[in-house]
C-alpha cells in the first residue's frame, strides 16, 4: 500500500506525459475527444494506482502507453467497436468524386484493429512484439494488419476502393 | 534496400499528425478530483518535497564551475578506449512516495541519457533496500539476511580520467537529493 501520494509530484508527472499520452488516445479513438479525455483519466488512475508494480525495467512512457492502449481496448469492447472489422468496407466517403480527406478522418475510417496496429506502429514507434503484448494478438497478425492499414490509408487519401 | 512494396512503408501523410496535443485543464482537474476521491493523491502541500534550496544552488553553482573550467581549458583529443567507472550511490533522501519516485527515476535517466562534456554513463540501476550473504562455510554455503547499508544505486560510465568522472559524478541528481557518490575506477580484465 502506498502510504503517501504526493500532489505537486503528480501534477509533474502528469505535465510530462500527458500531451504524448494524449494524441496518442486521440489517434486511436479516431478524434474523439471525449473518449480520449475519459481514457487519458482512467490511464493516470490506473498509473497511479499501479505505480509500485512499475519495475523501471522499461521507459516510463512506454509503461503508461501500455496501460492507455489497455483503456482503448475496453472502451472498443464496451462500445463494440470492431477490432477485426473488415477492410472491404472501408471506402473513402467521396471516391466517385475523387475528393482527399485528410489523415484523421482516413484514420477514423479504419476498423479499430487496424487503427490501432497503424498508430502504435507508424506514429507511436513500437515494435510489433510490444504491439501484439498490448493488443493481445499474435505477432503475425500486428505484421499483416498494419501491411493492410497502410494499403487502406493510402486507398483513403488517394479516395481509392481499397478492400480489393 | 529500398524496394519495399507500398504497404511496407509508412504512410507520409501520418507524420504530419502531431506528437503531442496538450489536453484540457479540465481533465487534470478531474483526474487529480477522482485520484483523491480514491485516496490515491494526497493535497497538494506546502512544504515542498526533496531537495532544500540552498543545497541545489549550491550543486548548481558547482556544476556550472566545474563546467567553466572544463571548457576553458583546451580542446581534449578523442580518447579511445576510455577507463570505465562505477558511480557508486549512497543515501540520499528517498522520494516520499511512488510519484515522487517515478519524477526522482526520470531525473536520473535523463542525466544518463543527456551528453556529458567530461564522458558517458553506459548504465546503471537502482538497488532494493533488502540484502543477503552468501557464504561458504566448510562444505556448506550458508545464505543470511545481510545488514542494510545505505548503497541505494549504480551508474557504469566511461571517462577519459579519474577527474573527470568525478565531474560527471558532481553533475549526478543523486547530489541534489543528500545523496553521495562515490567513484571507483573499474579494474581491466
Amino acid at each position: 500500500m502506498l502510504k503517501s501520494r504526493d500532489e505537486r509530484s503528480f501534477r509533474a508527472l502528469y505535465a510530462r506525459h500527458s500531451p504524448a499520452l494524449y494524441a496518442l488516445a486521440l489517434r486511436l479513438l479516431a478524434d474523439r475527444t471525449h473518449d480520449a479525455d475519459d481514457v487519458l483519466q482512467e490511464c493516470w488512475i490506473r498509473a497511479v494506482a499501479r505505480l509500485r508494480d512499475f519495475g523501471w525495467q522499461s521507459q516510463l512512457r512506454t509503461w503508461l502507453a501500455a496501460i492507455l492502449v489497455n483503456c482503448c481496448r475496453e472502451l472498443w469492447r464496451d462500445s463494440r467497436e470492431e477490432l477485426d472489422g473488415d477492410l472491404a468496407d472501408v471506402r473513402a466517403p467521396n471516391e466517385d468524386v475523387g475528393v482527399r480527406i485528410d489523415v484523421t478522418t482516413a484514420l477514423a475510417r479504419l476498423p479499430a484493429g487496424y487503427r490501432a496496429v497503424l498508430v502504435l506502429h507508424d506514429v507511436a514507434g513500437f515494435t510489433h512484439e510490444e504491439i501484439a503484448q498490448q493488443l493481445d494478438i499474435e505477432t503475425g497478425t500486428s505484421k499483416s494488419q498494419l501491411s493492410r492499414a497502410r494499403r487502406a490509408m493510402r486507398g483513403l487519401l488517394g479516395s481509392a476502393n481499397v478492400g480489393a | 534496400m529500398t524496394d519495399h512494396t507500398p504497404s511496407e512503408e509508412p504512410v507520409p501523410e501520418l507524420g504530419s499528425l502531431p506528437d503531442e496535443v496538450t489536453p484540457d485543464a479540465a481533465v487534470e482537474q478531474r483526474t487529480i478530483a477522482a485520484l483523491r476521491e480514491r485516496s490515491l493523491l494526497r493535497p497538494q502541500s506546502v512544504r515542498a518535497v526533496g531537495a532544500r534550496p540552498w543545497l541545489a544552488a549550491a550543486a548548481i553553482a558547482f556544476t556550472a564551475f566545474l563546467a567553466g573550467l572544463i571548457s576553458s581549458g583546451p580542446d581534449a583529443p578523442p580518447q579511445p578506449p576510455q577507463p570505465s567507472f562505477a558511480l557508486m550511490l549512497y543515501g540520499g533522501s528517498t522520494g516520499n512516495d511512488s510519484i515522487a519516485h517515478a519524477v526522482r527515476a526520470e531525473e536520473y535517466r535523463r542525466w544518463a541519457s543527456a551528453e556529458h562534456p567530461w564522458g558517458r554513463v553506459i548504465g546503471g540501476e537502482a538497488l532494493r533496500d533488502s540484502a543477503w550473504t552468501v557464504e561458504r562455510a566448510k562444505t556448506n554455503i550458508t545464505m543470511s539476511k545481510a545488514r542494510p547499508d545505505d548503497l541505494v544505486g549504480f551508474f557504469l560510465v566511461q571517462a577519459p580520467s579519474r577527474e573527470a568522472a568525478a565531474f560527471l559524478a558532481a553533475e549526478c541528481p543523486h547530489l541534489k537529493y543528500g545523496g553521495r557518490v562515490v567513484v571507483r575506477m573499474i579494474a581491466p580484465t
